[in-house]
């Protein structure tokens, strides 16, 4: 059930899911599984669009919600939110997205860069896009999802305050 | 290659050597102070082994290094020369250097370097000043001077010829006593062995009044079909050396990458286990297949009737589960004897440099600690006697002015309290200087003043990452170097550090240690909607208040009175955000919780139930998160968090200062 989008360079496959009406890519070869959304446990002083951690066989696994991220509305989640489990750098991470549709290969020459405007997401997520038949596909850069300076930040400010507060 | 099948004992072999080191530096220690024969006799054995050791594995630089060290350790094991500060010194350093040697023998790196070398000759030169009464033992005293050094390696063609290197020997044995030595460094593999070749070479040490000519008339023989070194006894201990350093270096090209090869392999680490530990567990696997092939027929024709004997079945699971788990746990564990050891030499080596006497007193060393614990602990601690030593005890005559002994007592203590293992590092020295702490604390701004600051508090001060910095070993007669580096360490490894310091009579660090990291004893508790797992080990008692019992006081704290102390409330639901919770005191429980000597209430809604928690860290996939140590899969798959104590009265005392 692949779609072949024009191109002649060297080929990488997507995971395509829905979000608001729009639909983004996943590096395939970054997706360790997907599942059936289940309640997460929460853990306290994280970010908003974190939604807590789950048990993926015995590791301990956050989930983000990838709406929350976006700064769009949360939904409802019903019979076709699923969680996408991702692994990048050696870290799992869950990404809940409203269904997931769709594997497409992509050739490196059928990418085009983000044009600055016309999405609700941040450019600084994605990679680029590209076209499947009428449909256009937002390629999600899965690295900065699970943002590092968001912990960097986080701990720096801590820090700071460890200092200031003593006695 | 041989090499390389003997390259897989390379490991064995530095592990047992390095383990060989630290008994023979203990005895030495112990010997410094006083020893008998045994003691030497324990030093002797080890310097053996490893020599043995080091010519079998293909080190023959070490074997030789050795060899030194050990005929130098024969004299005094004989009663030959007595033991002094001198010999003790030489043999420490040769422990060192043998440290050294090991280390690079690890990275596939040259053993011998110059200090080394120069150390080897210093070794022969103490054996050699002493090699005359050694004669004397042997020989009539009138001819104690004399004796040779005999290096013989027959060509492989030897045999061929009809000369029997037996018969030399024989001949040679005429001549006066003889201590031979088989070198076997040219043997080849047992493949490659052609049994009609000669691929040993023997050094022989002759006592006795034989000349040089005398001895030329036994090989004279074979003079062309071997290498020949004669040298005078004395002065021989340096000439074995070059040889034994050259020729294997041709023979055992090979072991080169050997080497590399068990340098490659050394990070996995090992732990050796007591056999009787592994018969344990094995008995334990049995029961758990029998229990097993129990509850299997119940699958097979299950009957209402016998669910009893399911019950059963059920419960002896539980029970060889759980004393699995314990067994398993059982062989990570290790006697802290082995970080304490390394305390003597540095005590004895930093009090001698800084000129302060010192008696160390190790109590507890049977005390068994996890592994990875173990590994990481010992760092800190070394660092704690070292501030101990350095800032602590003072010089005798501060002592003797301030009316104590001239020798300060450093005491280091492990034992068990609850689930937790403690260390102490006790100092009766000057104890913290409050004056400079203080001044210092004001000036990096931590502190605005010191008029109400209660020792503890000073104490605290001291783990602050500003009183690092090396301005204030200076500044400071107090300690506090990288302080914040030894408390960081521990509270990495699940611990905490208190310090009790008394102005003019000492100073106490107390660490306190999870067993193992791997798993914990924790009470289940609800708050709001959620689950939070409360470590037993720092559970005080559950209480419930009534609503009145609570103290309001201005800035926002609640307190409540427990037993005749004020301790202060932390509301989990507030802490973490839980959604839900009960607010009113009297609805919910306070369970009083302990840290760093530190108590504070819980208000949580309520008990669930107690269980064992396998740990797993959030920090894996996530990071680290304030006032949770890590979370554990519940009994129906879902997670719960751990609270880390420690680290909510943390945040707790932080809040207050804000």
């Amino acid at each position: 059930m692949s779609d072949q989008t024009r191109g002649t360079g060297p080929q990488a496959q997507y995971l395509t899911v829905n979000l608001a009406h729009e639909e983004y890519g996943i590096d395939i070869l970054s997706v360790r599984e997907i599942r059936g959304w289940t309640p997460v446990t929460r853990i306290p002083q994280s970010p908003h669009y974190v939604l807590g951690v789950l048990n993926l066989r015995g590791a301990i696994v956050p989930v983000i919600d990838m709406r929350l991220r976006f700064g769009l509305a949360r939904e409802e989640y019903d019979a076709t939110t699923v969680t996408v489990i991702v692994t990048v750098a050696g870290r799992q991470f869950g990404v809940v997205v409203d269904a997931v549709s769709d594997v497409i290969d992509v050739a490196s020459d059928a990418m085009r860069p983000v044009p600055d405007m016309g999405t609700t997401v941040d450019t600084e997520y994605l990679k680029g896009l590209t076209a499947v038949g009428e449909r256009m596909v937002l390629l999600l850069d899965a690295d900065k999802l699970l943002q590092p300076q968001d912990a960097q930040m986080l701990e720096a400010a801590l820090a700071a305050n460890d200092v200031k507060a003593v006695a | 290659m041989s090499t390389i099948s003997i390259a897989q004992f390379h490991k064995v072999f530095f592990e047992e050597s390095l383990e060989g080191l630290d008994a023979m530096e203990t005895a030495l220690l112990a010997l410094d102070e006083g020893g008998n024969a045994e003691l030497v006799h324990s030093i002797f054995r080890a310097a053996h082994s490893i020599k043995g050791g080091a010519a079998t594995f293909g080190f023959p630089e070490m074997a030789a290094f050795t060899h030194e060290a050990e005929s130098l350790l024969d004299q005094v094991r004989e009663g030959r020369r007595a033991v002094d500060k001198v010999i003790v010194e030489l043999m420490l350093r040769t422990v060192d250097c043998l440290r050294g040697m090991f280390d690079r023998a690890q990275n596939g790196q040259p053993l011998a370097d110059a200090q080394s070398e120069a150390l080897k000759q210093e070794l022969a030169a103490a054996a050699g000043h002493s090699a005359p009464a050694a004669a004397s033992k042997a020989a009539a005293k009138s001819t104690a001077s004399s004796g040779w050094v005999i290096q013989f390696r027959p060509h492989k063609s030897m045999l061929a010829g009809g000369n029997e290197p037996l018969r030399l020997l024989r001949e040679l044995a005429a001549l006066g006593q003889l201590n031979v030595e088989a070198l076997y460094d040219r043997l080849p593999v047992w493949e490659a062995l052609d049994p009609t070749e000669c691929h040993l070479g023997w050094r022989i040490e002759l006592t006795g009044s034989a000349t040089r000519e005398a001895i030329a008339g036994v090989f004279e023989w074979v003079e062309d079909e071997c290498d020949l070194s004669v040298e005078p006894l004395a002065t021989a201990a340096a000439a074995p050396v070059a040889e034994a350093v050259a020729a294997p270096a041709a023979a055992n090209a090979p072991s080169g990458n050997a080497r590399a090869a068990a340098a490659s392999s050394n990070d996995a680490g090992s732990v050796r286990v007591a056999i009787d530990k592994i018969d344990g567990l094995i008995d334990l696997v049995g029961e758990l297949v029998i229990t097993q092939a129990m509850l299997d027929q119940f699958r097979e024709e299950f009957d209402p009737s016998r669910l009893a004997l399911l019950q059963q079945g059920l419960a002896q699971l539980a029970r060889h589960t759980r004393s699995l788990q314990e067994s398993v746990m059982g062989i990570r564990m290790l006697p802290i004897g082995s970080v304490f050891n390394r305390f003597p030499r540095l005590v004895r080596d930093l009090s001698q440099k800084l000129g302060k006497q010192v008696k160390l007193d190790l109590v507890g060393e049977h005390t068994e600690l996890d592994k990875t614990v173990l590994e990481k602990i010992g760092d800190p601690l070394v660092h704690l006697v070292r501030n101990a030593i350095d800032h602590g005890l003072e010089i005798p005559e501060k002592r003797r002015a301030a009316g104590k002994g001239d020798v300060g007592t450093l005491r280091l203590e492990a034992f068990h309290r609850g689930g937790s293992i403690v260390v102490e590092i006790v100092d009766d020295g000057a104890g913290l200087n409050r004056e400079a702490i203080i001044a210092k604390a004001v000036q990096k701004g931590l502190i605005t003043n010191g008029d109400n600051i209660t020792d503890e508090e000073v104490g605290e001060l001291i783990f602050q990452p500003g009183f690092s910095t090396a301005a204030v070993t200076t500044d400071l007669s107090g300690r506090g170097v990288g302080m914040d580096v030894v408390r960081r360490n521990v509270v990495d490894l699940g611990g905490s550090v208190a310090i009790k310091s008394r102005p003019g009579a000492g100073t106490t660090f107390t660490i306190t240690l999870p067993l193992t990291l791997a798993i914990i004893d924790g009470l289940t508790t609800s708050v709001g909607d959620e689950c939070y797992i409360v470590p037993l080990v720092s559970i005080v008692e559950s209480i419930q208040l009534p609503a009145d019992a609570v103290r309001t006081v201005t800035g926002g704290g609640e307190l409540f009175r427990f037993r005749g102390e004020y301790l202060p409330i932390i509301r989990l639901h507030e802490q973490f955000g839980c959604a839900n919770a009960r607010q009113k005191i009297e609805e919910g429980l306070v369970i009083v919780v302990e840290s760093d000597g530190a108590q504070v209430g819980l208000f949580i809604d309520e008990l669930v139930g107690q269980q064992q928690a396998v740990v797993k860290s959030l920090e894996a996939n996530y990071r680290r998160v304030d006032g949770i140590s890590g979370a554990t899969i519940l009994a129906d798959g879902s997670v719960a968090l751990i609270t880390d104590v420690a680290g909510l009265i943390r945040m707790q005392s932080r809040r207050k200062a804000a």
